[in-house]
Formats: C-alpha cells, structure tokens, sequence
C-alpha cells in the first residue's frame, strides 16, 4: 500500500501533464482543473490502498473516464440549452481557437526572439493537438507524453495494443501535417525541441 | 517509424517545457487538489486501521462481558464432543463382535446369508 508521502509525490510529478493533456480534451482551463481535482481525489479515495507502481496506468483511467463523464454532462446540458434558449451557445471556449489567442505575452520578458518563437511552436501544437479525434490525442499523449509502453498504454485506454499503434500513427502523421501547414517542418521541429 | 517517434519526441519536448511555465493560479490550484487527495488518502488509512482494530476489540470486549455465557458454551461444547466420540468407539467395538461371533461359530458365514437355512432351524429347533 502507498504512503501518503508517495501518493504526494505520484501527483506532484503528473499534475501539470495531466491538466495540460484534460485542456487539450475539454479546452478549458477551469473545467480541465475541476477534472483533475476528480481524478486525484477519486484515485486517493478508491485506489488509496495499491500500490504505487500501479498509480500512472490509475490515474489515467481515472482521467480518461472523468473526461468522458464530463463530456456526457457537457452533452445533455447543450441539448437543454439548445432546446430552450434561442440565442444558442455563445461560449466562445466552444469554438475552434486561434493559435494566436493562446499565445502568452508575459513570455516577453525573457526577451530573445528565439523565445517568441518557441511559444508560437508550442501554441500552435497545442492547437494541433486539440484538432486531433480524442483517441488519437489520448494515444499519442500517454504513449509518448506519459512514456507509457504500447501494452500499458492499451492498457490505460482499455483497447488493443494494434489500436495504440494506429491511434499513434495517425496522431503523428495527423500532426505532422498541421504543423507543416503552419509552417514548421521537422526540422523547425528538431531544432526547438527538447528532449525529454 | 523511427520519423514518426522522432517527431513525436521533438513535440513532446515542447510540450513539457511548456508545463514548466503554467500560470500560478493553476499551480495553486493544483497544488490544493493534491493536498485534497493526500487528506483523502489519509483519512481512508485511517478507517481501515480503525476498522481492523474495532473487530478485535469488540470480539475481546464480548468474551470480556460475556465470560460466564462464554464457559458454559465452551463446556457444551467438550461433553458434546466426548459423547461423540464416545459413541464412535461403542459402535466400532458392536462392530468387532458382530464379526468375532460369524468366524467363531461352527456354522460358515454362507449359512446365515442362506434364507432356507432360517427356516430349516426354525422346523428342526421346535419340539
């Protein structure tokens, strides 16, 4: 069983991954953090007693699925809205974003232009990324995010490791695409990246 | 393939660069979630803890108040047992006998199997 020290620890380091993988999912940041919240407390409250080694294939699960859950709410309420209001929807967070929008001015004040244009890199992956069908971000971002292994990462999305590998395929090919439409090619790509 | 995981890891790269830059607010919040769960965490081992402990006092504390019902139950139980026992042994002691007497008798075991030979002793034994 898990020390609380351990559980700490487990969420300290995905914490950040998981909110920016559930924004890419949901594109707000305040639902994404209500999400997380879910999780973390779900995986405390129901999986408290396992252990650690067990916590990264959980926790996804348990991300995953509260995502869908919030996915189901987020329906039924657009079809009462829908049905009862004729105005419609103006959440502007529904609709499609401008790359531009997400990019963070405050970065500014690390000065070089090489800085400026790494943030435009990362924004306009992020919009990449969220442009992608759910099971391919969810593939790409546990297999090469989580550096879950193909067997784990099936695992977590409880499918077949040949679905992984063509969830992933596609993802990378699908970004590759959107990034070279943008402009950045793989070796715009290699020369901002970091390894990991 | 090996493109496609080169790609994939410059990407990547990005990406957890980017998580290294998150607005305080968010951090904050994380970081109360956290603490949230661990509390949960905590309290849960707890429950457990006090759960196994609560069964054994409980059991402790029954046999405690209840000591003399607890005695007369226990000494049921031993005459029980004995009487049991007892007729065990009783019944596989008939048992011998019955087997003693057929080997010992001047008759084989095959007459007292055979009906006629019933009759035959019942005609020959009346007077």
């Amino acid at each position: 069983m898990a020390t609380a020290q351990e559980l700490s620890d487990f969420l300290a380091q995905v914490e950040r991954r998981a909110f920016k993988q559930t924004v890419y999912a949901v594109r707000d940041d305040q639902a994404a953090l209500d999400i997380v919240q879910d999780a973390m407390l779900k995986l405390a409250e129901k999986y408290g007693d396992h252990s650690v080694d067990e916590y990264p294939m959980l926790f996804q699960r348990i991300l995953q699925n509260t995502m869908r859950d919030y996915w189901r709410r987020q329906k039924v309420r657009n079809l009462w809205t829908t049905l009862f209001s004729s105005f419609g929807s103006d959440d502007e967070s529904d609709e499609e974003r401008d790359p531009l929008e997400i990019l963070n001015p405050g970065d500014d004040s690390n000065g070089p232009d090489a800085q400026l244009e790494r943030s435009e890199t990362i924004a306009i992956i992020e919009s990449a990324l969220q442009k992608l069908p759910a099971r391919q971000r969810e593939a790409f971002i546990l297999r090469y995010w989580e550096d879950m292994d193909v067997a784990e990462t099936a695992a977590a999305m409880g499918c077949s490791q040949g679905s992984v590998k063509t969830h992933c395929s596609r993802a990378v090919r699908a970004l590759a695409v959107l990034l070279e439409k943008d402009g950045i090619g793989k070796e715009e790509l290699g020369n901002s990246g970091v390894e990991r | 393939m090996r493109d496609e995981n080169d790609i994939a890891k410059a990407i990547v790269g990005l990406l957890e660069e980017n998580t290294s830059r998150l607005d305080n607010k968010i951090t904050n919040r994380l970081a109360v979630a956290r603490q949230q769960a661990v509390s949960a965490h905590a309290k849960r081992q707890q429950q457990n803890q006090g759960r196994n402990f609560g069964f054994l006092h409980s059991l402790v504390h029954y046999v405690h108040n209840h000591i003399g019902a607890s005695s007369a139950v226990l000494a049921c139980s031993a005459v029980l047992i004995a009487f049991m026992v007892t007729q065990q042994l009783n019944n596989k002691e008939a048992e011998g006998q019955g087997d003693a007497f057929l080997l010992a008798s001047e008759l084989p075991p095959e007459a007292f199997a055979d009906q006629e030979f019933h009759a035959w002793l019942e005609q020959s034994s009346q007077p």
